[in-house]
């Protein structure tokens, strides 16, 4: 009876105290929705020196980091001019925080650049910080030292440390483009040459002489060496070049090679477009770089063609025109479960998958023009991000944000490189001392 | 035998009227009526509306891209009303719609991409059979009160009601923006607008629809932060950092000073 009625007690208690909560815990509740929309406004104070080489290098070494951050559309780089702390006040003080506060900055990057050594073994030592001004403290700091020649890969660096600090994306600006340069000889005939620059258009310089077609680089994803095609004696022949060195070996006379060979994300194999000639159509076949061994991946009537592989190395995306018009198709990367990817309206070439893996660029062609889009490897949505006469060639940065593709202009009937965000933002030009068509974008060089 | 059946029937009673009260009910709160004189004026014919200056369209990238035929696009069932006992029954909770995928804006040419939500991955909150069925299971325990051993039987019960209120709270909680006024609601978007002016990060993020972090802050009456934690992470150490970034830069809040209880707890959400 006792415990009954202890029982009959402690539940009444309870209910009783779960009434209460009623008036007690509303809460208010916020659904945050956009961001701040507008670049990050930062400073970059040119790099510090003891003598006039080292602060002049410490000044082409801001120039470089404020195009890279400014052209990379995330960055509002401040005008020194709106500089309130001068150099000196930060040699003796370090950051006044409040100084910066003042001009509404939210990130500030100091250093100091030091030459050692001497002659032709001379070196430069780069030590940087980057301050959050508002909660007044450093962000990141490293030191850099290299052989002088390369002060401007230091540059591009500090630019993928400061973009990865403030973002939390992957780095973008120690990379490479090689892409097909473009000239009138003197005959007045043009002339194809492999040429690679650095990703801002500096250390430009061209491979090839032109002599022998070359087409399609492409970068190995683990290294910074390319496969390209080159018609030597008038065999598609390909070549492995690796850029550091300059070493260059022949992977292989191919008859009937079309196009487009392309490293699998381990740069152990390649997939490439054959039209081996008892078949008569392009397929789609995988070689191993080791063994030279082929394997065959499409077995279809049609033409297959322009494989990508997923940046996990399971799937590759292809064009095909076996549904009726060229359209982009995904398989495993034994060329099992094929499935297609794009409908609609459109023809789809040249598919390109994005090192995120969440999206695939291509080039899609309606009403006679052709420009670039992307699209969900489920094949939920689809984007257009140019639109113009002739867009081809997509390439992805190494932090997948950014395409580059080629251009060609109806009017002057000049072809050149441009770069996209994956948000269809921020096009621009890259310069290029000649027109430039087919680029790739390397890994990021450490 | 029969003491026990109508002690039970007398306890499920107590509960019912107990937990469908609230003190409000008590006391209710007397709605202060203001009134406003108006005097009515004839109205002006009305104007014939101006066609539409037809501007050229705006091809944006939403209406130069083609809609997809979608694909499998699996849209999970709304959770069918569970039938429950009367004990769980707080007030019918309203089904939250399910986001539409937002028309492009006027005035930005080129928005940023909104993805269709995939519904398969949106937080259980939203799927409350779940919720509802572990609750039914639990109700048998309160008939067990007149064994011998019901001491241990009745503590389970009543954690088990103290867990259904706490997740029929939870459940509710779309419930209580309904109770919000429409000027809270102003004062709630100006609180946002704040936060999100100082809420820096890149668009186009990776699978940014998927994420979902939450905030639990406490405010003081000057809108300086009291406290701050992280309540739900969204695996990606930036993006949670450079929201709880946001809420801390954008202090002192402007809280509305006569309804600071109201605002004193504030839960701060994104959700893809």
């Amino acid at each position: 009876m006792i415990r009954k009625l202890t029982v009959l007690l402690v539940i009444s208690f309870v209910c009783a105290a779960a009434a209460l909560p009623h008036v007690a815990e509303a809460r208010i509740r916020i659904n945050l929705t956009d961001a701040n929309a507008e670049p990050l406004p930062i400073a970059l104070v040119p790099f510090d020196g003891d003598t006039d080489e080292e602060r002049q290098l410490g000044r082409d070494m801001r120039e470089v980091i404020n195009t890279n951050l400014t052209n990379s559309g995330l960055f509002a780089v401040v005008d020194q001019k709106a500089h309130l702390q001068t150099l000196e006040s930060l040699r003796v003080s370090g950051p006044l925080y409040s100084e910066w506060r003042l001009i509404n900055m939210e990130a500030l990057l100091v250093g100091n650049v030091q030459i050692v050594g001497a002659g032709n073994a001379r070196k430069v030592r780069v030590e940087f910080r980057l301050y959050d001004i508002y909660e007044e403290k450093p962000i990141i700091g490293k030191v850099y030292t290299v052989d002088m020649r390369f002060w401007r890969h230091v540059a591009h660096l500090v630019s993928d440390d400061i973009y990865t600090a403030l973002t939390g994306e992957g780095g973008i600006f120690a990379s490479r483009i090689v892409h097909i340069g473009e000239e009138a000889d003197a005959n007045g005939k043009v002339v194809k040459k492999l040429c690679v620059m650095d990703q801002d258009g500096g250390n430009y310089q061209c491979l090839t002489d032109g002599s022998h077609l070359v087409l399609t680089p492409r970068f190995n994803p683990q290294s910074q060496k390319i496969i390209y095609m080159s018609y030597a004696r008038g065999v598609p022949r390909l070549y492995l070049l690796d850029l550091p060195t300059g070493r260059q070996e022949i992977v292989g006379d191919f008859e009937g090679l079309n196009s487009s060979p392309r490293f699998a994300p381990d740069g152990k194999s390649i997939v490439m477009t054959l039209t081996a000639g008892h078949e008569g159509n392009p397929e789609i076949y995988s070689m191993d770089l080791a063994s030279r061994k082929l394997t065959r991946l499409t077995f279809n009537a049609g033409i297959d063609t322009s494989p990508s592989f997923s940046p996990d190395g399971k799937q590759i995306v292809f064009n095909s025109n076996r549904g009726g018009k060229p359209a982009l198709y995904i398989m495993d990367a034994d060329g099992n479960k094929v499935r297609r990817l794009t409908y609609g309206d459109y023809r789809a070439y040249a598919p390109e998958w994005s090192p995120r893996g969440d999206l695939i660029a291509f080039v899609k062609s309606s009403g006679g023009t052709f420009s670039i889009s992307v699209i969900d490897p489920e094949g939920r949505e689809q984007r257009q991000l140019t639109e113009s006469f002739m867009d081809e060639s997509p390439t992805w940065s190494p932090n997948g944000r950014v395409i580059l593709f080629a251009r060609q202009d109806e009017k002057a009937n000049t072809m050149r490189l441009y770069s996209i965000d994956l948000t269809g933002y921020h096009l621009r030009q890259i310069d290029t001392p000649i027109d430039a068509s087919d680029p790739a974008w390397s890994p990021l060089i450490r | 035998m029969r003491r026990g059946i109508a002690l039970s029937v007398l306890l499920h009673i107590l509960v019912v009227i107990l937990t469908d009260l609230s003190f409000s009910d008590f006391f209710p709160v007397k709605e202060q009526v203001q009134t406003i004189n108006v005097s009515l004026v004839m109205a002006e014919a009305p104007k014939k509306p101006q066609p539409k200056e037809k501007t050229p369209p705006k091809r944006t990238q939403q209406s130069v891209a083609p809609k997809e035929p979608p694909k499998e696009k699996v849209k999970p069932t709304p959770p069918k009303p569970v039938q429950e006992k009367k004990v769980v029954a707080q007030k019918v909770v309203k089904e939250k719609p399910q986001p539409q995928v937002e028309p492009p804006k006027e005035e930005k040419p080129k928005t940023e991409p909104k993805e269709e939500p995939d519904d398969r991955l949106r937080p259980e909150k939203l799927d409350k059979s779940k919720k509802k069925d572990e609750i039914k299971t639990k109700e048998p325990d309160a008939q067990l009160a007149e064994t011998p051993d019901d001491f241990m039987e009745a503590l389970d019960f009543i954690e088990n009601l103290e867990k259904e209120q706490k997740t029929a709270q939870a459940i509710g909680k779309p419930q209580e923006d309904a109770v919000v006024s429409a000027e809270e609601e102003a004062e709630i978007l100006l609180i946002k607008r704040h936060i999100e002016r100082n809420w820096y990060r890149p668009s186009g993020i990776k699978d940014m629809d998927k994420l979902m972090v939450r905030y639990e802050i406490q405010v003081n009456r000057d809108g300086t932060l009291n406290s701050l934690r992280m309540t739900k992470s969204s695996g990606r150490d930036f993006f949670d950092k450079s929201i709880e970034r946001a809420i801390r830069k954008a202090v002192p809040l402007p809280i509305p000073g006569d309804k600071y209880d109201k605002f004193k707890n504030i839960e701060i959400v994104f959700e893809g």
